[in-house]
């Protein structure tokens, strides 16, 4: 599945369009970076409300497809502008968190097997 | 110089989690009985007890230092300290704009109580403090940089509410001072329990330089400081992934919500007892330096 099909469907704005083409290996969800970098894998969706420009750094570090920011969050300028120069899929939407998954697990993204 | 023992982080009954006890003469006389020689006090979001404290210290010699502890909107916990009171209640004016007017629920989260310099009553604090402001990280450290203040991400070795666990890693050109771990950082079973031993008379600086937490000098006297180095290990697995390239001093503060935590596990060779010097202490210039006491348990 590629980011453009989950754009689609679940009528994500894009607020920066490094490459909708790229394949979706599976989700993670959580706003505590650490957890993300220690329990996110590469080509994962990752969903959350902290927009933070370190949001972009560990999204790029693990090649992640795309980042979902939910409930509106507006992501700084910074934040932007890292993710334009790091080519990071930003997105976002008006849902919480607990929606978008769940319409993420209805569309067959799965979260990775612990271990 | 002056080799001063501090402790940065200290609740009073504002704080709806700090206990009915923290009140000023008794902070202030627990504070001498440990050896401090300058205390911050650093509640939720707001400085509401601090002049009361101030004054409650007023001819012991104990320096008190006006802050508090400011929720950013990543519920990264930034400690905020000054020299006046004048600079934390300019700061304070930045905070009330950017909290959300939430009541507190005495019933749930506890009471804040706002109190003289004896302890007693004034009022009590009805917003809720314990909550997120709609500030920044970079918003917070650079909004107390401006106003001449001293800012140290909190407690980053806890799980939650800290800049470490909240944001990954401490996001590059944050204009911070040094960082603050918690006494319960420590990883004891890694040291001999001798090399720990906090000097029983508390003249100092008697201290071993293996412990010195000089973070900011060159790459090589950081290599070279094998002790410290596991300590930091210790502290966060990979706390040098997520320092990146910078060195931050590091302090460590008790963050006491009751007397009993209050403790005595930093010392620094200052000029003066300011924030100026606080901030040359941490980064291990001119002179100042930063020391870290292990618990002697």
């Amino acid at each position: 599945m590629h980011v453009a099909h989950i754009v689609e469907q679940l009528s994500l704005s894009v607020i920066e369009d490094a490459d909708l083409a790229r394949e979706v290996s599976g989700g993670y969800a959580s706003d505590l970076l650490s957890c993300v970098m220690a329990g996110a894998a590469a080509g994962n969706v990752w969903v959350t409300l902290q927009c933070h420009p370190n949001v972009v750094a560990v999204a790029s570090l693990l090649e992640l497809s795309a980042v979902i920011i939910t409930e509106d969050m507006v992501p700084d300028e910074e934040t932007m502008h890292k993710a334009h120069e790091a080519r990071v899929n930003l997105l976002g939407t008006a849902e919480d968190t607990f929606t978008v998954v769940g319409r993420l697990t209805g569309l067959g993204v799965e979260g990775n097997r612990p271990g | 110089m002056l080799s001063l023992l501090i402790d940065l982080h200290l609740h009073t009954v504002l704080s709806a989690c700090a206990e009915v006890e923290m009140i000023p003469p008794l902070i202030v006389e627990r504070a001498l009985a440990l050896g401090l020689g300058l205390i911050g006090i650093a509640d939720h979001n707001c400085a509401a007890n601090v002049g009361a404290v101030i004054e409650a210290a007023r001819g012991t010699g104990l320096t008190v230092l006006p802050g508090m502890e400011v929720q950013s909107r990543e519920e990264v916990h930034m400690l905020c300290v000054f020299d006046t009171l004048a600079q934390v209640e300019a700061w304070q004016r930045t905070v009330d704009d950017a909290l959300p007017e939430l009541p507190n629920r005495e019933d749930y989260f506890g009471a804040q109580y706002v109190v003289d310099a004896a302890g007693a009553h004034r009022y009590t604090e009805e917003r809720l403090l314990a909550t997120s402001t709609s500030l920044s990280v970079e918003q917070v450290a650079v909004g107390v940089d401006t106003l001449g203040g001293l800012c140290i991400p909190a407690h980053i070795d806890r799980p939650s509410f800290s800049i470490l666990s909240n944001l990954g890693f401490i996001p590059q050109g944050l204009p911070i001072s040094g960082v603050e771990i918690t006494p319960r950082a420590i990883d004891l079973t890694k040291f001999g329990s001798g090399e720990l031993a906090i000097a029983e008379n508390r003249t100092f600086p008697r201290h071993d330089e293996r412990f010195s937490s000089v973070f900011k000098g060159s790459d090589r006297a950081f290599e070279q400081d094998r002790t410290t180095e596991m300590y930091l290990t210790s502290v966060w697995k990979s706390v040098k992934y997520n320092t990146g390239t910078a060195r931050y001093g590091v302090l460590v503060d008790s963050d006491a919500h009751r007397l009993a935590d209050m403790g005595a596990h930093t010392c620094v060779r200052v000029a003066a007892p300011t924030v100026a010097e606080l901030g040359l202490a941490l980064s291990g210039e001119k002179g100042r330096r930063t020391f870290l006491y292990l618990p002697a348990e």
